[in-house]
């Protein structure tokens, strides 16, 4: 799974979200690293919707301008739990490992 | 004021003129595509965006927001497996076109490499003749153009990187053997003229690397092929090349020798030139694609596309490097070439469109795509 799709799962974790708001909250969780441009977005939106991971939940018009939310699916919340699991136990080994060399372990 | 908060303005049937333009990018995508998620995309541009002085009108999409929306355009059209059949078909079209391009400069690597062996005397003097290449052994020119003479292999690695599946590395590659030789031995240009000359003649090698950068992405990943017949696919052209090298070894004896006439000279070396190979190449494509067209369960389709693409600038470097103010020979040599290539060209699109229309929806029985 790429950082940009891992992201936007995370962001939908808590409640549907449309185009643009999926876009802030991947910058808040990136704390500003990850900035999707647009065509990004729906790049990786296309993959995670045929993959089955987020589905389009609704549509409003606000100021006359379309938004449509995506949820994340049963399968989605499944496939980013799998991958952040691997990903913290990447790091606990990383960690684990720097620590001992601090210590004197692997030097 | 309202027009500034609101990012709007009564233009364009009360869209803002920044929105006109974000939806003039969106073309880029195809039709269904857009007709799905333009709303949408506008929708989230336009809540990004960053109002000007006087509201959106006097603000452009953004270079990065473009490129973007260019990059999925590309994904969209030349999709990998599972993509809309049309789109599925012009992305084979384009690997494969990445694929015998760079099959063919695999060739002209083997050829390169064969022919620096023999010039530069390794073994000293494997000519039968003694000719020496230009620059003193050991010197930094002869360094220089003996490394210019092998960078062709770069090709190779790119051709071993795509077939075992390492779509990253062969774009590398591949682009290094473009620059490369270039940085070595810089293009000797006079005027606009014979640059304009030199960069039609570059024109094959730049559409190689052009169709395995935009052709290959994350939905359409090179497959692995097995490590027997991703080597095969290797030795052969190499093998090929090598072959070709002692041609032009011969007939570089014959001419020091003087055993070719004057008047034939040039349109028998016009052959064995890089345009002259492909222009044979993509003729045997065509006569090959021609035969097969109907056998059933290996369309033809994506590979005369494929070479129909790369026929256009093979075309392009022969018109450009026209032979001006010489013998008959010559002239008529190179008009052979272009009638060739041009013959090759239109029956790889017949043969391709023909097969499409025959397949009648049947581009799904294209190799590697569901149903």
């Amino acid at each position: 799974m790429t950082e940009p799709a891992f992201l936007v799962l995370t962001a939908l974790v808590d409640e549907p979200r449309h185009g643009y708001g999926i876009a802030q909250e991947v910058e808040r969780l990136s704390e500003g690293r990850v900035q999707l441009k647009i065509g990004t977005l729906y790049g990786v939106l296309d993959r995670l919707a045929a993959d089955g991971f987020v589905e389009a939940d609704r549509e409003e018009v606000r100021q006359g301008r379309l938004r449509r939310y995506y949820r994340l699916t049963d399968e989605g919340a499944r496939a980013l739990e799998e991958e952040a699991v691997r990903l913290a136990d990447n790091a606990r080994r990383a960690v684990d490992r720097l620590r001992l060399r601090q210590a004197g372990g692997l030097a | 004021m309202s027009e500034r908060s609101g990012g709007r303005s009564e233009r364009s049937g009360g869209r803002s003129v920044l929105e006109e333009r974000y939806r003039r990018w969106l073309r880029l995508l195809p039709a269904s595509y857009r007709a799905e998620r333009e709303e949408e995309m506008v929708s989230a541009f336009m809540e990004g965006a960053q109002p000007g002085r006087i509201g959106n009108d006097d603000q452009r999409p953004r270079f990065l927001e473009i490129a973007s929306v260019a990059a999925l355009a590309l994904r969209l059209r030349l999709g990998g497996p599972g993509s809309p059949p049309g789109s599925y078909l012009w992305g084979e079209a384009v690997r494969r076109a990445a694929l015998l391009g760079l099959v063919f400069w695999t060739v002209i690597a083997g050829l390169y490499a064969g022919q620096a062996v023999l010039t530069y005397g390794i073994p000293v003097d494997a000519l039968p003749d003694g000719v020496m290449g230009i620059g003193d052994p050991g010197s930094p020119d002869r360094m220089r153009l003996v490394l210019a003479d092998l960078t062709p292999l770069l090709w190779v690695a790119a051709l071993g990187a795509l077939v075992r599946g390492r779509a990253r590395t062969a774009k590398a590659a591949a682009i290094a053997a473009l620059v490369v030789p270039y940085a070595l031995v810089p293009p000797f240009t006079l005027g606009w003229e014979s640059a304009v000359r030199w960069a039609c003649s570059a024109l094959p090698a730049v559409v190689t690397v052009l169709a395995l950068a935009i052709g290959f992405h994350r939905d359409a990943p090179p497959p692995r092929l097995p490590a027997r017949r991703a080597l095969l696919l290797l030795v052969l052209p190499i093998a090929v090349g090598l072959l070709l090298s002692l041609v032009v070894g011969v007939l570089g004896a014959a001419t020091r020798a003087g055993t070719i006439s004057e008047r034939l000279l040039i349109p028998v070396w016009m052959w064995v030139d890089t345009t002259g190979l492909a222009c044979v190449a993509l003729l045997a494509v065509a006569v090959w694609c021609a035969i097969r067209r109907r056998t059933p369960g290996r369309p033809v389709a994506p590979v005369a596309l494929a070479a129909a693409i790369l026929t256009v600038p093979v075309a392009l470097a022969r018109a450009t490097t026209w032979p001006l103010g010489v013998a008959d020979a010559t002239r008529l040599a190179a008009t052979l070439q272009l009638a060739v290539l041009v013959a090759s060209g239109i029956t790889l699109v017949v043969v391709g469109v023909r097969a499409l229309r025959t397949a009648d929806g049947g581009l799904t029985e294209v190799r590697g795509q569901p149903g």
